[in-house]
C-alpha cells in the first residue's frame, strides 16, 4: 500500500484527511486508484489522461515530471506526495522605474500603440508594440540582457571572460551595451560587406570586430566565430540562434506585456529572424489566448530583409520550431519598405524594415478577420537604416535599391 | 494580520533575491501570520516565479495547524496580482494571495476566485 500525502488545499476531496492510502507500482496505477478512492480528486489532479497543470507529484521527494512522468515507479510500501503548483509573475507592462539606477533596468515594458489608420476595417484593431523604444533601440536588447544573465546565474559566464557573437545586426549593439555595462569585452564576428555605419556603431558601443568573407555572408560569420571560440576557450558565445534564453526573454517579457495589456488577441505577428519573439511571445500570449493565430512574417527567398532571414535559405535555428507557427506569410521586399512608409506617413512611427514586412503580414491578416485584434511586433526604428536607398526610390526603382548590400 | 517580524523576514527575502522575483510560504493561524518559509525561484526572473520547497518539508508544513498562503515580490510594479499569477492561480483559488513590492516596499493581500481579484485588509502593528 502506498501513503499518499494531501496538501491542504486538496484535503475537502478527501474528507479532510492529511494522508490518505493507494495501491499501484507506478505513478499512474496509484493516481488512478486514489482518484477511485476519492472521485472529487480526479479534476484536480487529472487532465487529459496526464497529471493537472496546477499540481506537482513527487516519489522519494523528486518531481515525477522530472522522472519518468506517470510511469515513474513507486517503491512498495512508498509515499508519494501531492503539493499544489505556483506559478506567477509580475505585470511587467508599463513597470519601468521612473528614475532606474542601470539603463539595463529600462530594457523591456515598451509601449502598444493602436494603429487606426493602417487597419484596413474599424472592427479590427491593429496594435504595434514599438521595440525600438528599447535603450539600443531594438527588441535585441531583452534577448542580449537575458543571454548575459542567464550564463551569469549559471556560472558559465564570469568575470575575465570574453563574449563573442557572429553579428552585423542589432544584436551585436545589444550585445555591446550590455557587455559595457557588466564589463565584458565584446568581439562580433560579421561580413566584411556589412555596412560601415554598422561597424562605426559597434565600434563606438565598444566592440571589437572581426571580419567573415563577404561572399560567405552571415554563415560564414557564423562558421568563423564558433571555429575562434573553439580555438581559445576565454570566449563566450551567446549565440542567440541556440540560446533558449533567447526565446524565454519574449515568453517572460514581451509576451508577458501584450497578454497583460490586452483584453484579445486574435493574430500575433513578428519577423522571423532567430525565432526568439515567435517562439517566446507566441507561447506566452497563446497561454492567455489560446485561439490566437501567431504568425511569422518571412522575406521572400533570396530577398534579404534586414533582420528577417528566410528559411529557405538555409539556416533553420535551434530554438525555431515551427510547427508551432500558425502561419507563416511571405512579403517581398517591395511589400516591406511600401509598409514602412506607409507606417511613417499614416502614423509617424519610423521603422525599420522588418517593421515595413510585419506591418504588411499584419495588414493582410487583418483583413482576412471580420472583427478582432491584431498585434504586430515592430523590432526596431528606421534610424539604423537611414543610408539606404528605399526610403525615397520611386517604387520601381526599391528592388534595385536594395540590392546593393547585405541587409543583417 | 502580519507580524512586524514576519513582514520584514519576506522584505528581506525579496530583496535578497533582487534582481529576481522571491516567493515563499506564509503561515497563518486563523487571521494571523505565524511564520514565513521562504522558498525557491525554480524560474529565477524579474517578472515571474514558480515556487519551488522541499516536498517532504512542504507536505511536514501541511501537517501542522496552520493555512498556507503564497507569497511572492514584484521587483518594482505595484503588489497587486497580474493576469498571469489568475491564470496560474490552481490550487490556491480562494486563498490569502500575499504580494510584497520591492520598489514601493509594499505589502498586500488578495483572494484570487473564478477569475476575480478581491483585496483581503492588511495590518502590520507596531511593536
Amino acid at each position: 500500500m502506498i501513503v499518499v500525502r494531501i496538501p491542504p488545499t486538496l484535503r475537502n476531496e478527501v474528507g479532510g484527511a492529511r494522508q490518505v492510502e493507494a495501491d499501484g507500482e507506478t505513478v499512474r496505477e496509484v493516481l488512478d486508484d486514489l482518484v477511485e478512492r476519492h472521485p472529487a480528486l480526479a479534476p484536480q489532479i487529472l487532465e487529459n489522461g496526464g497529471i493537472a497543470p496546477f499540481v506537482n507529484v513527487y516519489v522519494g521527494g523528486e518531481d515525477v515530471r522530472t522522472l519518468d512522468g506517470l510511469d515513474t515507479e513507486v517503491p512498495p510500501g512508498g509515499t508519494v506526495i501531492l503539493l499544489p503548483a505556483m506559478a506567477g509573475g509580475s505585470s511587467p507592462s508599463w513597470s519601468r522605474p521612473a528614475v532606474a539606477s542601470s539603463l539595463l533596468d529600462l530594457v523591456g515594458s515598451t509601449p502598444l500603440v493602436e494603429l487606426p489608420r493602417l487597419s484596413p476595417k474599424p472592427a479590427v484593431k491593429l496594435y504595434a508594440k514599438l521595440e525600438g523604444q528599447n535603450p539600443t533601440g531594438s527588441i535585441k536588447d531583452r534577448v542580449a540582457k537575458a543571454m548575459i544573465e542567464a550564463a551569469e546565474a549559471s556560472g558559465e559566464l564570469e568575470p575575465g571572460r570574453a563574449l563573442l557573437e557572429p553579428t552585423s545586426g542589432n544584436t551585436g549593439i545589444s550585445l555591446a551595451l550590455v557587455a559595457a555595462l557588466k564589463g565584458y569585452p565584446l568581439t562580433c564576428v560579421m561580413p566584411e560587406n556589412a555596412t560601415p555605419e554598422r561597424k562605426r556603431l559597434l565600434r563606438l558601443y565598444g566592440a571589437d570586430i572581426v571580419l567573415s568573407p563577404a561572399a560567405e555572408g552571415s554563415n560564414g560569420a557564423v562558421r568563423l566565430a564558433l571555429e575562434l571560440a573553439e580555438a581559445d576557450p576565454r570566449w563566450f558565445v551567446p549565440f542567440q540562434y541556440a540560446n533558449e534564453a533567447n526565446p524565454r526573454a519574449h515568453y517572460e517579457g514581451t509576451g508577458a506585456e501584450i497578454a497583460e495589456a490586452l483584453d484579445r488577441v486574435d493574430v500575433l505577428v513578428a519577423g522571423l529572424g532567430t525565432g526568439g519573439t515567435l517562439m517566446g511571445a507566441g507561447e506566452r500570449v497563446r497561454e492567455t489566448f489560446p485561439d490566437v493565430v501567431v504568425a511569422a512574417a518571412e522575406p521572400l527567398p533570396g530577398d534579404p530583409v534586414m533582420g528577417l532571414r528566410s528559411l529557405d535559405d538555409g539556416y533553420v535555428p535551434p530554438i525555431l520550431d515551427v510547427a508551432k507557427l500558425d502561419r507563416k506569410v511571405l512579403v517581398s521586399n517591395e511589400e516591406s519598405v511600401a509598409a514602412v512608409r506607409d507606417l511613417l506617413r499614416l502614423e509617424g512611427i519610423f521603422g525599420g524594415v522588418s517593421s515595413g514586412a510585419v506591418i504588411a503580414v499584419a495588414r493582410r491578416l487583418a483583413a482576412e478577420l471580420d472583427e478582432g485584434v491584431v498585434v504586430s511586433v515592430l523590432a526596431d526604428g528606421g534610424w539604423k537604416y537611414l543610408s539606404a536607398d528605399f526610403w525615397d526610390a520611386d517604387e520601381e526603382d526599391v528592388a534595385a535599391s536594395m540590392d546593393h548590400t547585405v541587409w543583417w | 494580520m502580519i507580524p512586524a517580524a514576519v513582514r520584514s523576514a519576506i522584505a528581506e527575502h525579496a530583496r535578497a533575491e533582487l534582481p529576481n522575483e522571491a516567493c515563499g510560504l506564509l503561515l497563518l493561524e486563523g487571521d494571523v501570520a505565524v511564520e514565513y518559509v521562504p522558498g525557491e525561484n525554480a524560474s529565477p526572473s524579474p517578472y515571474y516565479f514558480e515556487l519551488r520547497l522541499d516536498p517532504v518539508v512542504w507536505a511536514d508544513l501541511g501537517e501542522r495547524d496552520v493555512e498556507q498562503a503564497v507569497v511572492h515580490s514584484h521587483v518594482s510594479s505595484p503588489p497587486r496580482p497580474s493576469r498571469t499569477d489568475v491564470e496560474r492561480i490552481g490550487l490556491w483559488q480562494g486563498l490569502p494571495y500575499v504580494i510584497y513590492s520591492v520598489r514601493l516596499d509594499e505589502l498586500a493581500a488578495w483572494r484570487i476566485l473564478d477569475g476575480a481579484i478581491e483585496p483581503l485588509p492588511v495590518s502590520t502593528p507596531v511593536s
